[in-house]
């Protein structure tokens, strides 16, 4: 299984079941242990996927989280964590489904009570806020 | 407020036109150029979002 054929059935596992796939699986996918570490690490540098500070566990796929966030998006009994407000949006619009999200606005905390559905987002009312210029998005992609 | 804020109404088609194609298995990103192009279709110019 070449980088990109990896780097598929990642995505694929996070569509479909809301998190990372484990290493056991891209073990198996990989062919082992040691061709999954170098074909992470790869897809890391090609800004494919980013790998947890310091080690070989997948944190991202943008725009699904590894790990929980405060943006939780639904679409029936499937559930995915995103790494902000615009990859909370970006999810239904990936996966293809229609979903809800749920996420606090920044200046009250209060929810969003968005959702999606047909492919339209329920209201335009509102805003998303981006605090770091587009040119250092991939500098340090945790807080963009 | 340090950054910039869009309106969600800009935001929705920016992210179909980033994201639709994410699941491809032939997935490639798309040259900074096209990013770029992408970002101004809906109004965001200017050198905040400039991507390079």
């Amino acid at each position: 299984m070449d980088d990109q054929q990896l780097r598929a059935r990642i995505y694929s596992f996070f569509a479909e079941h809301g998190t990372a796939p484990s290493h056991r699986e891209l073990e198996l996918w990989a062919g082992g242990a040691e061709p999954a570490q170098a074909a992470l690490h790869r897809l890391h540098e090609a800004h494919a996927l980013v790998l947890e500070p310091g080690g070989g566990d997948i944190g991202k796929a943008l725009p699904f989280s590894a790990r929980p966030t405060d943006h939780v998006v639904r679409s029936m009994d499937r559930q995915w964590w995103a790494n902000c407000a615009w990859d909370a949006l970006a999810i239904p619009v990936t996966v293809g489904v229609d979903a809800s999200i749920e996420a606090p606005w920044m200046d009250d905390g209060t929810p969003v009570g968005l959702a999606v559905k047909g492919g339209k987002l329920s209201s335009t009312d509102g805003f998303v806020h981006f605090t770091i210029p587009a040119r250092h998005w991939w500098d340090d992609i945790a807080e963009t | 407020m340090v950054g910039e804020a869009v309106p969600l109404g800009a935001m929705w088609p920016l992210t179909v036109a980033w994201y639709a194609d994410r699941l491809d298995p032939d997935f490639k990103p798309r040259s900074p150029h096209d990013y770029q192009q992408v970002l101004s279709s809906v109004g965001l110019r200017g050198d905040f979002w400039q991507l390079g």
